[in-house]
């Protein structure tokens, strides 16, 4: 029998891998359009409830005989296991299996010993305590490590300041070959600077301007930074206009990197360590487009009056840029992703990437040099007359470009060659790594220090009789051991339903926030209405799923209610007890010396205190080491006044999304029965695999046709970019549960973490993006 | 204990699989081999994959034609090389314009140059049909054909037998001036922004590719840019007149130019100031608007049969008595699927009669029906009459005849 039972959870277990096999296979169809989804989505469910009966069976397994009527059922599963070929196998040898196990492996459990009543260990010996003092040091030892990633050792000095409209006004009128570049309004712009200790008066550093892309802050083009300084150039970074700590909204020109060249440029107190006859500037995407307008703007009439020399457009081939290749009188190098989600825009015979290439080596200081075909990683012209041309395709995808080692090393050693640095590091010697590493490390951390501070707050008097008033509620048992069929099928009906409403809905409704708030979705307009264009998509998503889920969640507490009194009444039995202590959790109960409204309080009071301790840590380390906490795209940035006030106007509805998600982690998963790693992971996958579906969808289908599943969509409206935004957020959006989970486990009700994280993630998730709120 | 090591294992392998990037899937992609061939010769050879398209030349063009395409079709006659389908660009060839042709395990496809007959044009006026920046549309557009026409009357020319185009450009700056330029016949520029627009994002050079841009022209529902690109005599003349009759305090200047060409010729348009045209009611003086099926695959129709038509219809209603001072025609295309058509003519709401359609209704509308007729390859398209305007009718009666249904046979 006990052979028999194992082979049953073996078959079992298969079905359920199965499902996700099957499911992955339904979501390729429908990415490739081809009607066959249904029915791998109805064989997901088939093999999914085969499972289930087949775990109902083994659980009412009392002889290795089955009973007739199991027997008929397992023969059942058996014929529709066919669906999952290994399940298949185990259930033909279990389903025929009538001999008893000669061996009988007896287990024997362990003696329970004596449970010593755990003693309270003081607070600064307890494992809180500890973990907190742990992560502080982690926190801070990563950061002082990224931090002598970023200056190279100690050889480049990193330090940020402010471009105002003053400063652009102050030398030489502001004019660079006759024309002037002034800040139009009285904004800022934020910029970074790393000099090389190599460079001084005596000896001036080439310099390189760079500027990230759209969404996208100057934090984000580190690697672009480190590899450049530890070579020997002086970099200016600067966040784009309505992105990071940049108060200027605007985005026209170039983007405000031409204010800042100009200052630089014509500074004759400040920058004597830049040589200014080296000037480069490298930009990816959208800052890919602004420092090609750059170097047009500022060429002359020759490469000697060109201000920049050279120009490195990375992951932008718009034809308005293409047209000012003609008027570039600097080396460029030209580089685009092989696998670019955004090539499918650039389709016709004026605008595809070989056209583009062509024009690129061809329009050279207002000639046609008549090329007929483009080689890649090969250099045309001459360097010294600023005729110098090169194209890379390095085979990664656009938002990740940027962080591909082989396309970093094309840009340091175009700038390496072209600016003449001098530098015997090869292109391939990178150790931006160990920034990007140590920062990560730091965020671990700094999200395990919020766990610990609100363990370790837990334990105050003040906060700890919020949790014990909670106890009662929180530790109502989960009434019965094995659940029925029926439970479990309308429990993984539900997840899977919310996964595919996720899945399918979040397009639609980035689209629908581009009509909703057309003036929040336009860089020339300027509002305080939901100005974060591309976070305006995930609000909408957030707002409606959360919906969904809470109304899923009640609405089928109260159908599987209804059903059970009902079939009771049939069965003329008396009603089980019900589980209503699920929702017992969600309430906030009255302590013996403090009410409702104290402990509603208290609990949004250690919300904010966690929110503030996380965003303190990471402005200290910033202070004392110069570094956030980030790993890529994921990145809790130092608070600015623009993004903290753009955040508070998104956090409240978004808030409906993260305490549906408590809640249903909570009161539903987390009363399941199972141990806490699987609720956890249930918990995590539940919330990501929509959004991780969005992305096997679109990427089936562009790696198989050429073009993303959500290129456009609804009336031509452009939406590949909210799909680059999946990345992070499914990252996130994994990580939620766990961290519902264990706040609940800690404060013992459902609002605390959903509060905390609410705001710690859409305080992260902003001030990674674009906000247009005119605030100076 | 081991579960969680499976899972976390399972993780690790996961993000492995993710940070290994898109290399492994260049394996999927099948390389092509796009053979061109120019009159039957082979010309060059070019290779495409879903990642990648391939620039194609241009192929030199014989005397008194155009170069109108790449096709795969193998075989066609001179004559209805205009319908022959061909990739949807001149100058590049992507895998998905050739997939379909790709026959089984083959690792080629021949691409053919196709030439159509050079049509002859005497203006081309190129509209911005990017609605929310230029404030134009179709409707202003018709308008507007229906005013220039007037106009051309007055001066003595006879618009009907004229080969005027007014084509809708749509999409970016930068993409429109680069498709005009590659056409290469555009006259005048309607609906563009400044000189600096049409230099800085356009790319283009002011005396080179643009003569001259004025602005302060509102045609549509904006104040825009008017654009010189040619400086042939008609093309001097009628953008004079477009400053004229729509440039800053034209509203005065154009009830001062209608009426005074209503002085000599009967008004055609349903502009407010041509009311007191006597015998003419508001509803008459408006363009008789034919619309066409313009997906060929399917009403069998193309542009230079509707050319042919328009050409015909013009001669018909001449001899019928309309003159060219009392009717203006409108050729519209429609595209897309029959519903979205249906849409599109019920919210243009001015089509007298619509040709190359088989199931097409109009809610709340009687139409009268013409079955069966041959359209290009096709025996089973019909002819709606959507308004009851005395020369809808007689249009619709014209197209009984044989004569008239022969525009729509392939040459």
């Amino acid at each position: 029998m006990y052979m028999k039972k194992k082979l049953m959870k073996a078959a079992a277990v298969c079905s359920y891998v199965f499902t996700g096999l099957w499911m992955i296979a339904a979501g390729c169809c429908y990415a490739l359009s081809n009607k066959l989804y249904w029915l791998f989505a109805i064989f997901a469910l088939i093999t999914l409830v085969n499972g289930f009966v087949i775990t109902d069976i083994r659980s009412k397994i009392k002889s290795v005989k089955l009973e007739k009527k199991e027997q008929s059922r397992y023969l059942f599963c058996l014929v529709l296991s066919i669906l999952c070929p290994p399940a298949f196998v185990l259930n033909c040898i279990a389903c025929f299996r009538t001999q008893d196990d000669e061996l009988v492996v007896i287990r024997q459990n362990a003696a329970v010993k004596d449970k010593k009543e755990k003693q309270e260990k003081p607070l600064l010996r307890s494992a809180r305590f500890i973990t907190l003092c742990v992560a502080l040091l982690t926190v801070f030892v990563s950061s002082f490590a990224a931090h002598i990633f970023e200056t190279s050792h100690f050889t480049v000095r990193v330090s940020d300041f402010t471009l105002t409209q003053e400063m652009t006004q102050q030398y030489n009128g502001g004019e660079i070959n006759g024309k002037k570049f002034i800040m139009p309004n009285d904004t800022t712009y934020a910029v970074t600077m790393y000099v090389p200790e190599t460079a001084s008066e005596e000896n001036p550093a080439p310099v390189v301007f760079v500027l990230p892309g759209f969404t996208r802050t100057k934090a984000t083009m580190a690697q672009y930074c480190i590899e450049l300084s530890r070579r020997g150039a002086v970099v200016f970074c600067s966040d784009p206009g309505g992105q990071g700590s940049t108060t200027e909204t605007s985005t026209t020109g170039a983007n405000g990197i031409e204010y800042l060249v100009q200052y630089v440029y014509n500074n004759t107190d400040d920058f004597k360590f830049c040589d200014k006859t080296r000037f480069g500037a490298v930009g990816h995407s959208a800052g890919g487009g602004n420092v090609c307008t750059l170097a047009a703007d500022m060429a002359g009439y020759s490469f000697k009056e060109s201000v920049i020399k050279a120009v490195y457009i990375s992951g932008y081939i718009k034809v308005s840029s293409a047209n000012k290749y003609t008027n570039l009188r600097c080396n460029a190098a030209l580089s685009y992703a092989y696998y670019d989600e955004g090539a499918f825009r650039y389709q016709t015979d004026s605008s595809a990437f070989e056209v583009v290439t062509r024009r690129f080596i061809n329009e050279v200081n207002g000639k046609d040099n008549g090329y007929d075909t483009v080689a890649f990683d090969y250099g045309y012209g001459d360097m010294s007359e600023g005729t110098y041309r090169i194209i890379h395709r390095e085979e990664i995808n656009h938002c990740f470009e940027m962080y591909d080692p082989i396309s970093i090393a094309n840009t340091v050693d175009f700038f390496n060659e072209t600016l003449n640095m001098q530098s015997g590091i090869p292109g391939n010697s990178q150790i931006w790594f160990g920034k990007e590493f140590f920062n990560g490390l730091a965020l671990a951390a700094a999200f395990t220090f919020m766990i610990a501070f609100c363990a370790v707050l837990m334990k105050l008097p003040f906060f700890a009789e919020m949790k014990e008033s909670q106890k009662a509620v929180s530790a109502v048992p989960v009434l019965k051991e094995h659940q029925t069929i029926s439970h479990k099928v309308i429990f993984w009906f539900c997840i899977i339903l919310t996964a595919v409403i996720a899945c399918l809905d979040y397009i639609p409704l980035a689209n629908l926030s581009i009509q909703i708030f057309p003036t929040g979705n336009s860089a020339s307009v300027f509002t305080f209405v939901f100005p974060a264009r591309m976070i305006n998509a995930i609000l909408l998503w957030a707002v409606i799923n959360g919906t969904i889920g809470l109304i899923i969640f009640f609405g089928t507490t109260l159908i599987e209610y209804a059903y059970e009194k009902a079939a009771s009444k049939a069965r003329g039995e008396a009603m089980e007890p019900f589980d209503w202590g699920k929702f017992k959790a969600i309430k906030i109960c009255r302590g013996e010396n403090s009410s409702v409204l104290v402990n509603t309080l208290k609990a949004v009071l250690l919300a904010l205190m966690m929110f503030a301790a996380f965003y303190l840590l990471v402005q200290i380390c910033f202070r004392l080491f110069h570094q956030d906490f980030r790993f890529m795209l994921i990145s809790a940035s130092p608070l600015n006044a623009r993004m903290f006030v753009t955040a508070w106007e998104y956090i409240p509805l978004v808030f409906i999304f993260y305490i549906s998600n408590s809640i249903r982690v909570n009161c539903s998963i987390g009363r399941e029965g199972w141990s806490e790693w699987k609720t956890l992971l249930v918990g995590a996958l539940a919330n990501s695999i929509g959004l991780a579906f969005i992305l096997l969808i679109n990427y089936v289908c562009y790696f198989s046709q050429g073009s993303p599943f959500y290129g456009y969509w609804g009336n031509g409206t452009e939406v590949w970019l909210y799909v680059n935004m999946v990345f992070a957020l499914v990252v996130m959006m994994f990580l939620l549960p766990i961290f519902n989970r264990l706040f609940y486990k800690l404060t013992g009700n459902v609002w605390t973490g959903a509060m905390a994280c609410c705001m710690i993630f859409i305080m992260m998730t902003i001030s990674a993006s674009v906000s247009y709120i005119p605030m100076y | 204990m081991k579960k969680r090591i499976i899972v976390v294992l399972l993780l690790l392998a996961l993000c492995l699989l993710a940070m290994t990037g898109c290399s492994p899937v260049k394996g999927f992609e099948k390389d092509i081999q796009v053979i061109l061939e120019i009159n039957g010769v082979y010309s060059g050879v070019e290779t495409v994959n879903i990642f990648n398209n391939a620039v194609l030349p241009e192929p030199s063009t014989p005397e008194n034609k155009v170069f109108y395409g790449w096709t795969t079709q193998e075989n066609w006659n001179e004559e209805e090389a205009a319908s022959v389908p061909v990739i949807e660009n001149k100058g590049l060839v992507r895998f998905s314009d050739i997939k379909d042709a790709i026959r089984g395990a083959a690792q080629s496809v021949t691409l053919r140059a196709v030439f159509i007959p050079a049509p002859r044009r005497d203006l081309v006026i190129a509209w911005y049909s990017k609605e929310n920046t230029s404030g134009l549309n179709q409707s202003h557009i018709d308008t507007f054909q229906a005013k220039l026409y007037q106009y051309l009357a007055s001066r003595g020319y006879q618009p009907e037998g004229m080969s005027i185009l007014i084509r809708a450009y749509d999409g970016g700056v930068a993409d429109t001036c680069a498709a005009i330029s590659k056409d290469g016949d555009v006259d005048i520029m309607l609906g563009w922004s400044n000189s600096n627009n049409l230099t800085g994002t356009g790319g283009w050079t002011e005396g080179v590719d643009f003569a001259e841009n004025v602005g302060g022209i509102q045609v549509g529902d904006k104040e825009r840019y008017v654009a010189r690109i040619s400086d042939t005599e008609l093309c001097l003349k009628v953008y004079a007149w477009i400053q004229e009759a729509y440039g800053s305090g034209a509203a005065e200047t154009s009830a001062s130019d209608a009426s005074s060409v209503s002085a000599d010729t009967p008004s055609v348009t349903n502009v407010p100031s041509s009311s007191d045209h006597s015998g003419s009611t508001e509803q008459d003086s408006r363009p008789l608007v034919i619309g066409w099926y313009a997906k060929s695959e399917t009403s069998g129709l193309n542009a230079a049969m509707m050319e042919k038509f328009q050409a015909m219809l013009l001669t018909e209603l001449a001899n019928q008595g309309y003159t060219a001072d009392t009717m203006n025609i409108v050729i519209r295309p429609y595209e897309g699927k029959v519903a979205d058509v249906q849409d599109a003519v019920t919210k243009d709401g001015d089509v007298d009669v619509m040709v190359g359609m088989k199931a097409f209704a109009l809610e709340g509308v009687q139409m009268e029906v013409q079955e069966d007729v041959v359209m290009g390859e096709k025996s089973d398209r019909r002819i709606h009459r959507i308004s009851d305007r005395e020369v809808a009718k007689a249009v619709f009666e014209w197209l009984k005849t044989d004569d008239a249904r022969s525009a729509f046979k392939p040459d």
